[in-house]
């Protein structure tokens, strides 16, 4: 059963042309990043459920613990630069996810020309009588397109989800710095 | 007719030769002569009724003759309608046959050209060049082809059977793709396909020639995978091997696949040479990007603990010295820039790092934006020779009418080689726009950071600055 579909799947792709090489490389960078991100929130969400400083929070509140002093204005830009760090962390490979799902559409539209060229070459050649010919270059247009939409889809849905739960993280991010800042000066 | 003539004249003759002896005799003597010229006249009528009877005879008997002569006459000429009717009936038979014969020559001639067209095509002709003179043989003019021309046709068939079986691996001369004729190592593959592999390891595909009596490599290369698989079949390693069932059609889409960059280029119109300007351009742009962004690293990690050491135990100007050393960290300059302005208010240090972070920040993002630019330049130039293109189809459709797809083949082409070209520019140039994008991002990220960590360490080095009344107005 499983045989019988990757056999087909692979013809499938076979029909595809050339162009389909690159839709599938693309949409294989883009799945790791998805699943390292998707892993990397998993991971922040259970440690965050945790009891204590875990994670990120261990990590912001080690650091500046290091490099805290007596000196509030100090701690307040040190926390910032830490701050910085820890968001930009939360926030990479997003971007590049949502460049990789904008782009696979483009690449299939890029297949379904050259099929359309390959089509016309045909034409060309032996006219409109040989549909056969004709085919094989529609079906390399039409699988090209469908693949790079099959792949930008979900790499759109899951860019969009994965941004707001960084955005969100990151807004933790800081809230959590406001919160050790202050509980640091009233300390004080 | 002549005989009656000849009969009355002489009849005539005597009558008047007859009379004239009485006239002349008949003043002299009266008596005598009456009885003389009774006699005579007696003797004369005698002499006429004999003659008469003769004559009766004779006609009699010509009247007979004449009328077994119209019998025989018509006899004769019943027999000639009889044979006439015949001539008529075998002639009619005649052209039956010759017409039966004309179609069994034109069915002969018909058969032997299509062979001479089968065979002129087919790959075992030129390993067997002694079919085409028996084919010519039979198709020569003005000759009716017999039993023995058929037997002939016939065997040639069964024997393109026989060899369509077989697998022909053998040396010989053909034409190769420069024209010229060479030797190489030749496999045969039924009458479906033929290779071949000069000593110099070149590979193709072989057609025969259009007179059928050599062999011609095809254009275009064959490809790795298959070149590979063909190896392996000539060396022996596998039996598996590419067939082309298509006779020749497969093999003529090889060179037509591999069209020259230069053909499909023209194919695509004017609007083609403004997308390459926009792909050089940016290639041009992510060169030099890439070269000086690799030229500056971005991770200072390792520097920066030396850096923070040096600044909180006060050796100021050997930080300097160490942070030009490693200039080629952008991080580095703008602490250098800041380290500058050491032991000042903490207000002009945070100017300081913020001029250093101005300084670098254009030379970093330089071109980027217009990368971007051009990255969205190019589909839209495709999009308008799309349009073009489609303008151009319309165009000749007014013109001639959808009759012939090939004629509106060129403006469709147009349109799809310039949508192809502007997508196949603007996707580099999107994804390397990224790339280069995260890496600056990458590298401010870090002076940002690094920059608070020194400000803070300089800070906290000098209380001054630090705990001063400046601080307080900052805060």
């Amino acid at each position: 059963m499983l045989h019988n579909l990757l056999e087909k799947w692979f013809f499938h792709i076979q029909n595809g042309g050339e162009i389909i090489v690159p839709i599938f490389l693309l949409s294989i960078i883009m799945w790791t990043l998805i699943f390292i991100k998707t892993r990397y929130f998993l991971l922040v969400k259970k440690s965050e459920h945790t009891a204590g400083h875990t994670g990120w929070q261990r990590e912001i509140h080690s650091q500046y613990q290091f490099r805290h002093s007596s000196n509030a204005e100090l701690n307040r830009k040190t926390l910032d630069s830490i701050q910085s760090v820890q968001q930009a962390k939360a926030m990479r490979h997003i971007r590049t996810i949502m460049v990789l799902a904008a782009l696979a559409p483009l690449l299939g539209l890029l297949g379904t020309v050259t099929g359309m060229i390959s089509t016309f070459d045909v034409i060309a050649i032996s006219g409109t009588g040989n549909a056969r010919a004709l085919a094989s270059g529609i079906s390399e247009a039409l699988i090209t397109t469908q693949s790079g939409l099959i792949a930008a889809v979900p790499g759109m849905l899951f860019g969009a989800i994965l941004y707001s739960r960084a955005d969100k993280l990151s807004k933790r991010i800081e809230l959590f710095c406001i919160g050790l800042q202050h509980g640091t000066t009233s300390e004080e | 007719m002549k005989k009656y003539i000849l009969a009355l004249l002489a009849i005539l003759i005597l009558v008047t030769s007859a009379q004239a002896a009485n006239t002349n005799t008949k003043p002299r003597i009266d008596t005598d002569n009456l009885q003389a010229a009774k006699q005579e006249a007696r003797q004369t009528e005698l002499i006429i009724t004999e003659q008469k009877i003769a004559i009766t005879q004779e006609a009699a008997a010509l009247k007979k003759s004449i009328a077994g002569k119209k019998e025989t006459l018509g006899t004769l000429k019943t027999q000639y309608e009889a044979l006439l009717a015949e001539e008529k009936k075998l002639k009619e038979e005649l052209a039956e046959q010759a017409h039966e014969l004309k179609t069994i020559d034109g069915a002969i001639r018909t058969s032997a050209k299509q062979a001479r067209d089968y065979f002129n095509e087919s790959l075992t002709t030129p390993d067997h060049p002694e079919r085409l003179p028996v084919l010519e043989a039979i198709l020569k003019p003005n000759r009716f082809p017999g039993m023995e021309s058929i037997k002939q046709l016939l065997n040639l068939y069964l024997h393109e059977m026989h060899t369509g079986g077989e697998i022909l691996h053998k040396t010989t001369e053909f034409t190769a793709k420069d024209g010229q004729s060479r030797n190489g190592e030749t496999i045969r593959i039924g009458t479906f396909t033929t290779v071949f592999r000069t000593p110099d390891g070149e590979l193709g595909f072989l057609r025969p020639d259009l007179g059928g009596a050599g062999l011609t490599a095809v254009a275009g290369e064959p490809g790795w995978m298959l070149s590979r698989t063909i190896n392996d079949f000539f060396d022996g390693k596998s039996n598996l091997f590419p067939v082309d069932i298509s006779n020749g059609a497969a093999l003529q889409r090889i060179a037509q696949t591999q069209k020259s960059f230069t053909e499909w280029l023209s194919a695509g119109g004017i609007l083609v040479w403004p997308i390459l300007l926009v792909g050089l351009i940016a290639a041009l742009i992510i060169i030099e990007r890439f070269i000086s962004l690799s030229r500056i690293r971005a991770n200072s990690g390792k520097n920066m603990g030396r850096i923070i050491e040096m600044v909180s135990s006060g050796k100021c100007s050997e930080c300097r010295e160490f942070c030009l050393q490693k200039s080629s960290f952008p991080t580095c300059r703008v602490i250098s820039h800041t380290l500058k302005y050491a032991g000042t208010s903490k207000e002009i240090l945070e100017n300081a790092f913020q001029e250093g972070l101005l300084k670098e920040l254009p030379l970093l993002e330089r071109f980027l934006p217009t990368l971007n630019v051009l990255a969205a330049v190019a589909p839209l130039l495709g999009l308008l020779g799309t349009v073009t293109g489609m303008i151009n189809t319309f165009q000749i459709i007014t013109i001639y009418g959808t009759g012939d797809p090939r004629m509106m083949s060129g403006g469709i082409s147009e349109a799809l080689v310039t949508t192809q070209l502007g997508l196949a520019v603007a996707v580099p140039i999107m994804l390397l726009h990224h790339i280069l994008d995260r890496r600056v991002d990458k590298i401010v990220g870090d002076m940002e950071e690094k920059g608070a960590t020194i400000a803070v360490a300089l800070m906290k080095k000098n209380p001054a600055t630090g705990k001063g009344t400046v601080y307080g107005d900052a805060a």
